[in-house]
């Protein structure tokens, strides 16, 4: 590789939403996960109130 | 044969072999070059904790062979070289100055050579030596490394500049490293481990005007794929600005000022280059103005004669919507801009990519001036009246003929994606159009797959399906709970289509199939129900994709979102999913992220069906106590963030299953007491993760919500294992958390706590 900054050049490191997808999707996973337990919990409006 | 057989400590002749060759006065030129040539590749590819006690004869070899008084420059070129690929293990060395004193002189003198190849190594020497002992590099800096470094850039062989401005880009992006360990240092009350000499403030009047020179020296070819200094100095600048801010400022807004308007596009070019640059690195209020006062300049440069002009003020768009958004996006401006923009996508795939990249900014900061921060989706915003016009020219970027080149057809997905994903409520007809463009497109593309012959024409089509999938993810994302069972059958028709062809086989296209189903059966619900006979086979196929782990991963995920969409009635598919996610966790070969988020979904599995997960509950369990006792390498950054991971997944499945077997609402199932046997050892565990130092607040916030659900569920039986330092603690801490979340479930569980403490004791456990 000629430099460790080549990504920086204009838009080169920029390929695409993948990576940025895969995290957007793992995040809601998550956070639905945390509603259904709240919501089982039955404290998932006092969750949602703050 | 060497890196295979010194890792498990065979071959202990080989390296003393390898020095004596070179330090024998009696060796031939072309034995020495040959022996440091292996030494050479020996430390490129080796651990380097392999070689660490061997550094001193292996570094005695590599100077002796580097010295000027080296007659053979292929002998000091293969030393030069050795050196470079050595410099991780010889610490101890840089450690004591006379030794680093040495290898300084030796180094700094070889850039000297005059040829060419040694000077180049010698230069890649010093900027990885910046950055491995930058503490180290007071004495030399002002003396020897400015001078050196400052001469090699200005130097007419493009390897040799490459190497000077590399170095600066090195200093400065160390130096924005130190910058942000001294805040947090700061933060913390401690002092910082290591601190910055500020060498790029002191350096920048002197190597400013070199890489502004630079700039204007862009190639002349077609071939603008190359890298050289024109392209480095422009990502120098870039750096400077991020380390200096706005020191940087009277040392290139001169040249942007005399030379934007330049009759020769070079000039032209090189001014709005450096201008895009330095935005990252400005305040907020010297930014501003400046990118306001330029933007009819940087407008007018979107017509120029010039390609390269038209390229870069695309580009410089694209970095003012990320960075200062609010200088573009106004009454005064924004019309013009996008008008601009729109005649861009037209233009030579270069511009057109990166104009793309200027909506994909534009649209996320449009949106985001508009949102609340609520979950509401805004009614309107500025861009609305323009909205389905740049959304019907972006979907003709897509189609270009010449789209292949530059990324020009992912940039202009992703500008579209980028576009639907953040439009108000007012655009809606316009999403519902693109979903139906979107559709037509991947029955098209799926009609195409027996046409396909060449390897190349393979992949591009693969791509073109996961463009597909990505954009109807976005689309869905946006589609109303009204809409979506109108269209869900033809999505689905078109993602099984897609699985059972060729390119369903190819790892990228499978996964975002999967994740546009993910979208599908959020947006569905039990829905989703209709398409699982038929679907089941391909979540089955992911769950079994061990090689390609981000497939899995997603598969993983898919299945836990289907239990919560279809509850109970994911039943009758949870003995296969059961199994395989179990198999999956039995395999050693299967990468490590896989396992966390199978565990999660034991949690979501024992939600959905409640009392079922019964027959599951064993197996299960084993499996949970397993990953409680995972332990990983401490001192590896990597196995610490994942042993984190794993164990908030534990603790999450643990709450899914107890949720779960306890049962909705407020009275407590009978079944749950299959758990109780197990509750002092996960009490154990949720104490062991309370005490650790890597701690992190998702931690927090499952423990402090399994204390609570183990109140609720077990009451004073298990209070008196709950009331120990280290529950308390975190407790204590949790409710002074910033997350909101983490917060409410602490103060939640204290209270559930304390309800126990108010009643009547009850027989002990």
């Amino acid at each position: 590789k000629a430099s460790n900054f080549e990504s920086l050049y204009k838009n080169w490191g920029k390929s695409g939403s993948q990576e940025e997808r895969r995290k957007q999707l793992l995040e809601n996973q998550k956070g639905q996960r945390k509603n259904k337990i709240d919501n089982f919990r039955g404290i998932l409006d006092l969750v949602n109130a703050v | 044969v060497a890196v295979a057989e010194l890792g498990v400590g065979q071959w202990n002749d080989l390296i003393p072999t390898l020095v004596e060759n070179v330090v024998n006065e009696q060796s031939s030129e072309l034995k020495k070059e040959a022996s440091l040539e292996a030494i050479g590749y020996i430390c490129q590819e080796i651990d380097a904790e392999v070689l660490t006690e061997q550094s001193n004869p292996i570094l005695t070899a590599i100077i002796h062979g580097m010295r000027s008084t080296q007659p053979s420059n292929h002998v000091r070129l293969a030393a030069t070289q050795a050196l470079l690929n050595s410099l991780e293990f010889t610490k101890a060395n840089f450690d004591k100055e006379n030794e680093r004193n040495f290898i300084m002189e030796v180094v700094c003198e070889a850039t000297q050579s005059p040829d060419m190849r040694i000077s180049v190594a010698a230069l890649q020497c010093l900027v990885k030596i910046l950055s491995l002992y930058y503490q180290y590099m007071e004495p030399y800096m002002g003396q020897a490394l400015f001078p050196i470094t400052l001469e090699a850039m200005k130097s007419d062989v493009d390897e040799i500049s490459l190497q000077g401005i590399e170095f600066w880009s090195n200093v400065s992006d160390e130096e924005v490293d130190l910058a942000i360990e001294m805040a947090e240092a700061t933060e913390a009350g401690r002092p910082p481990a290591r601190t910055s000499r500020f060498y790029a403030r002191g350096a920048l009047q002197y190597i400013a005007p070199v890489l502004m020179q630079k700039l204007t020296k862009q190639d002349d070819s077609d071939d603008e794929l190359e890298w050289n200094p024109s392209k480095a100095a422009s990502v120098c600048l870039m750096l400077l600005s991020n380390c200096c801010e706005d020191e940087i400022v009277p040392h290139v807004l001169p040249f942007i000022r005399s030379n934007i308007k330049s009759e020769h596009w070079r000039f032209r070019e090189a001014a709005l280059m450096a201008f895009g640059s330095i935005l990252g690195g400005l305040e907020a209020t010297t930014l501003k103005p400046l990118v306001e006062e330029a933007m009819p300049t940087l407008i007018e440069a979107m017509y120029d004669s010039s390609v390269a002009v038209r390229d870069t003020a695309a580009w410089t768009f694209g970095r003012i919507c990320e960075i200062v958004p609010e200088a573009a996006i106004n009454d005064t401006y924004l019309q013009p801009l996008l008008e601009s923009l729109v005649t861009g996508l037209k233009a030579e795939p270069r511009v057109a990519a990166n104009v793309c990249w200027a909506f994909t900014g534009l649209a996320e900061a449009a949106y985001e001036a508009v949102d609340g921060g609520d979950s509401h989706q805004p009614k309107t915003y500025c861009m609305s009246t323009y909205f389905d016009f740049i959304v019907q020219r972006l979907l003709e970027t897509t189609d270009r003929q010449d789209a292949a080149q530059h990324n020009l057809r992912s940039a202009a997905y992703e500008a579209l994606m980028e576009m639907v994903k953040n439009s108000p409520t007012d655009c809606y007809v316009t999403v519902q159009k693109t979903t139906m463009v979107i559709l037509e497109r991947l029955h098209q593309v799926l009609q195409m797959e027996n046409h396909i012959s060449s390897q190349s024409d393979r992949s591009q089509f693969n791509d073109l399906q996961s463009l597909l999938c990505a954009t109807l993810q976005s689309v869905l994302r946006k589609v109303t709970p009204e809409d979506a069972p109108h269209i869900s059958d033809a999505i689905m028709t078109a993602l099984l289509t897609m699985f059972a062809g060729n390119a369903g086989k190819a790892g990228g296209v499978q996964e975002d199939a999967l994740m546009a189903v993910s979208t599908l059966v959020e947006v569905l619900g039990e829905g989703f129900l209709k398409y699982m006979d038929a679907f089941k086979q391909y979540l089955y196929v992911g769950l079994k994709n061990h090689a390609e782990y981000q497939v899995c991963i997603t598969a993983v995920g898919v299945t836990g979102d289907i239990c919560r969409a279809l509850k109970s009635k994911v039943l009758p598919y949870c003995d296969e999913i059961v199994f395989l996610l179990l198999e999956n966790l039995g395999d050693n070969s299967i990468h490590r992220s896989v396992k966390p988020q199978i565990l999660s979904v034991f949690g979501d599995i024992a939600l959905s069906i409640g009392p079922d997960f019964r027959k599951y509950f064993n197996l299960v369990m084993d499996m949970l106590l397993q990953a409680s006792n995972a332990q990983v390498d401490r001192s590896d950054y990597d196995m610490v963030e994942y042993l984190c991971e794993l164990r908030e997944s534990v603790l999450e499945a643990y709450t899914g299953i107890i949720q779960g077997l306890k049962g909705a609402g407020g009275e407590v199932q009978s079944d749950v007491a299959l758990v109780e046997p197990h509750v002092p050892a996960i009490v154990n565990f949720m104490i062991q993760v309370a005490s650790e130092p890597e701690r992190t607040d998702g931690h927090m916030s499952v423990i402090a919500g399994l204390t609570g659900d183990l109140c609720t569920v077990f009451g004073q039986r298990v209070l008196p294992m709950l009331e120990t330092r280290p529950l308390l603690d975190l407790l204590q801490a949790a409710r002074l958390s910033r997350t909101a979340r983490t917060k409410t479930l602490a103060n939640w569980a204290t209270k559930e706590i304390r309800k126990l403490k108010q009643q009547a004791p009850l027989a002990s456990w």
